[in-house]
């Protein structure tokens, strides 16, 4: 070690004074923050906060669901206007259709990972000190609330939150209220963000990396975060030109969309899904580094198939910008240009598969503990296997053509990019929570959240593809209206129940996360013996990461139960040099 | 111990032997001391990358402006003759500041700020310019829901307008930093990354006044 010695490479010791002088005022220290590691916490509080607010929205739109017709005294008493006459209104409930996707997509997944683990992970994985541009990190992030602030304000505008569903389809996105120049306007801006964001991710990651940390030796969540950023350089301008463009309609007269106008609806459609269908990779890639960093750390194992890992990661990212069109095979599209839509998207299932069956190597004969992120990101590859093989199904236009907009789609989504997307989150939450804090959560309770989410998921989400092979249409107020719908009644109770407990069970996620930010055990610096650079840093990390110097890498992330490593040694972290291994037998190494 | 190529410093850095995966060692050295540097690199791409998105942005436009001058009823309308000057002036303002860069790489700095300050003016005569043109077209009863290539014509010169006002955002940073200590290879280095954003502008504006003129 260039600093601190041998043995103190090897405990992970860090000494001397922080390189970085940290702010003293509150304001600066934790609001207008410029350090990586605070603005990471800001974007993941944010996000669990809009999370809340969209699993509301989501549970009350199952109170709708599961029981159409019936009436909700107390939930008039507590929200009079959505539920006047103890019914739920139908502009409350497609404005809430409209809010719970945006909210979950934008201001929860993609903020949560791409904003939150990306802040946190991006540096210390390659051992900066900070964002390439601190300044720029931190007005990314409040431009956040701002786009928070204009999406919410809707609900609150004459005729309420939009009924357009989070795809804003033209020409109804065209006449809708006050509330959909407000949610364009949203998102114009968290587009905006999340480019200032993606340029830190990305000249962070070429330009920071510490000595030794080559792209051969980058953890897979530093590598997914990285082309997840290049994926957002590219689909999120297709959104913000598509977004103006819709406001110049709506307030400036014009008709680029418009039909009414000579406008073409189907413009939009091409637009917003060539952002559209990245944006799912823009949620699912960064989970899916986290997933691998998780099983390899908790398995003791190494990553099965690095190469292919981080291979399949770039495949899938370039794949994902030439498959938009199977989102408009009803569209009337070409059965040509359908062809060549489902080839492009049924090819993603080659990398998808890649990764898939890497992790099931990873996990197979590890010595896996069973710690509540571990559970998280097993269960991560359990609900990938589901949503991915309905998308293949969904892929096929001629069967797409019967299941299109039917809940056979809400199912296959919500598995793939919102569930497996949200076992990510909680897998990262639970894993990197005591380098976050310096504390632990509790194991007990992550593990009981745990079971109950996984099974409430699968409750909720599994039987909506029985919905949708029966012809219930997603987006839909007053299903019992339709007699043929009938027979599915007791399948939606049992959803809605279902997702009451998935509800419910992120209370004890709440409670746990909240509880151990300020009474958790006090965690080592190393609690998982983990390999990667944040490790090395004390918990919480100061100012400027690391004390002295930066850590230099030996070695990649995965070296875990290494053969030939000294007896009692089951992990070489990156950071520890081969004469400081040498002298490691009996210690594990680089744990305190 | 095998010795590598050290990247970007030219200098060979010694690297012990890496597990499977390893075998790089491109990265800083430690320790912070070339971390302004990093940070420099970081900076030139940033501004490649805010050109790259910029572009995506307006192939967003374009590819909407070729599929809907395709349709039927699709209407050109003579644009206003200001437009002339107002890219003539923006030419010219490019010229300016490629001397302003020049001379900020020679260690002029006071001459670079009084390049600096005229880009600055004449990217202000070009936003009013531009100003000046849609007021024409509104004096003249073309306002932007009168036709697609009107709501085209007003969507990207303004979109335009507001990336040159970025730009002149970026100018005026430009003449601080001109003014902060700093070597001279620093201050070459940001006035760079001005330069080639507003070369993209000015390159930007000669693309759309040639699609909005087709």
């Amino acid at each position: 070690m260039a600093h601190g010695g041998t043995q103190a490479a090897v405990a992970g010791h860090a000494t001397g004074a922080a390189h970085h002088h940290e702010p003293q005022s509150f304001w600066r220290r934790y609001i207008f923050s410029t350090d990586h590691k605070i603005i990471a916490i800001q974007y993941l509080l944010t996000s669990l906060v809009m999370a809340a607010v969209g699993g509301f929205l989501a549970m009350l739109m199952r109170v709708q669901l599961g029981w159409p017709g019936k009436e909700w005294p107390l939930l008039e008493a507590i929200m009079p206007n959505a539920f006047k006459g103890g019914q739920m209104n139908p502009d409350f409930y497609y404005g809430a259709i409209t809010m719970h996707g945006t909210i979950m997509v934008f201001f929860f997944l993609t903020t949560a990972l791409s904003g939150g683990f990306a802040n946190f992970l991006i540096p210390l994985q390659i051992g900066a000190r900070d964002m390439a541009f601190p300044v720029l990190n931190m007005l990314s992030f409040w431009a956040f609330p701002v786009s928070i602030a204009f999406a919410l304000a809707s609900f609150f505008v004459q005729g309420g939150a939009p009924g357009t569903g989070w795809t804003a389809y033209v020409p109804l996105s065209d006449r809708e209220t006050a509330g959909q120049t407000l949610w364009l306007i949203s998102v114009f801006i968290l587009m905006l963000a999340f480019l200032a964001g993606g340029i830190n991710y990305i000249t962070t990651t070429l330009n920071m990396r510490t000595k030794g940390m080559s792209f051969s030796r980058l953890p897979l969540t530093v590598w997914a975060l990285f082309v997840t950023a290049l994926v957002g350089l590219f689909a999120f301008p297709a959104l913000m030109a598509a977004s103006l463009m819709l406001i110049f309609d709506r307030v400036g007269g014009t008709h680029f969309f418009d039909p009414a106008g000579g406008g073409d609806p189907i413009l939009w459609q091409h637009l917003f899904w060539f952002f559209g269908h990245p944006e799912v990779y823009i949620v699912i890639l960064p989970a899916m580094g986290i997933v691998s960093e998780v099983l390899a750390a908790h398995g003791r194992k190494p990553v099965f198939g690095y190469k292919y890992m981080v291979g399949s990661i770039l495949t899938i990212a370039g794949l994902s910008f030439l498959v938009w069109g199977h989102h408009m095979f009803s569209s009337g599209m070409s059965p040509t240009l359908g062809s060549i839509f489902m080839a492009t998207t049924l090819a993603i299932a080659i990398p998808s598969a890649i990764k898939t069956f890497n992790w099931l190597a990873t996990i197979y004969r590890s010595k896996m503990r069973f710690t509540a992120a571990s559970l998280y990101a097993i269960g991560f590859v359990s609900l990938f296997i589901t949503g991915g093989l309905t998308g293949i199904i969904l892929g096929n236009p001629s069967v797409d053509l019967y299941f299109h907009d039917t809940y056979f789609v809400v199912g296959h989504f919500h598995f793939i990019m919102g569930a497996a997307a949200l076992f990510g989150v909680f897998a990262g939450i639970y894993h990197w929570f005591p380098k976050m804090f310096g504390r632990m959560m509790n194991e007990r309770l992550g593990k009981i959240h745990f079971w109950l989410t996984f099974l409430g998921i699968y409750g909720t989400f599994f039987p909506m593809h029985f919905l949708g092979t029966a012809g219930m249409p997603r987006r839909i107020y007053n299903w019992d209206a339709y007699q043929f719908l009938g027979d599915v009644a007791t399948l939606n109770h049992v959803i809605s129940i279902s997702a009451f407990v998935l509800g419910a069970a992120q209370l004890i996620f709440a409670y746990n996360l909240f509880y151990s930010m300020f009474r958790g055990p006090k965690a080592e610096r190393n609690p998982w013996q983990a390999n990667t650079l944040e490790w090395w840093a004390p918990s919480p990390p100061p100012h400027g990461n690391w004390d002295e110097a930066e850590p230099v890498v030996y070695r990649w992330p995965y070296e875990y139960s290494p053969k030939d490593a000294p007896e009692g040694v089951d992990h070489i972290p990156q950071w520890v040099p081969e004469p400081a291994l040498a002298t490691a037998g009996g210690d594990r190494a680089g744990s305190r | 111990m095998p010795v590598i190529p050290g990247g970007r410093a030219g200098e060979p850095v010694r690297i012990p032997p890496g597990g499977p995966g390893g075998g790089g060692g491109n990265g800083r050295a430690p320790g912070g001391g070339d971390e302004e540097a990093a940070r420099a690199r970081a900076a030139t791409m940033a501004t490649w990358i805010v050109v790259a998105a910029v572009t995506l942005m307006f192939m967003g436009f374009t590819s909407t402006y070729v599929v809907r001058s395709a349709e039927p009823g699709w209407a050109r309308q003579d644009l206003p003759s200001l437009l002339w000057w107002n890219t003539a002036v923006l030419l010219a303002s490019s010229v300016i500041m490629e001397v302003a860069r020049r001379r900020a790489a020679r260690g002029a700095v006071q001459g670079a700020r009084r390049a600096l300050a005229l880009t600055l003016v004449l990217g202000a005569a070009f936003v009013a310019g531009q100003v000046t043109a849609w007021l024409q077209w509104l004096a003249a009863g073309i306002a932007a829901a009168v036709s697609t290539h009107a709501a085209f014509f007003y969507l990207l010169t303004g979109t335009h307008a507001v990336h040159v006002a970025g730009g002149m955002g970026a100018l005026i940073y430009g003449m601080w930093r001109l003014g902060r200590p700093g070597t001279t290879a620093q201050r070459a280095a940001s006035l760079a990354n001005i330069a080639t954003y507003w070369h993209f502008v000015d390159v930007l504006w000669i693309y759309l006044f040639a699609l909005l003129l087709w």
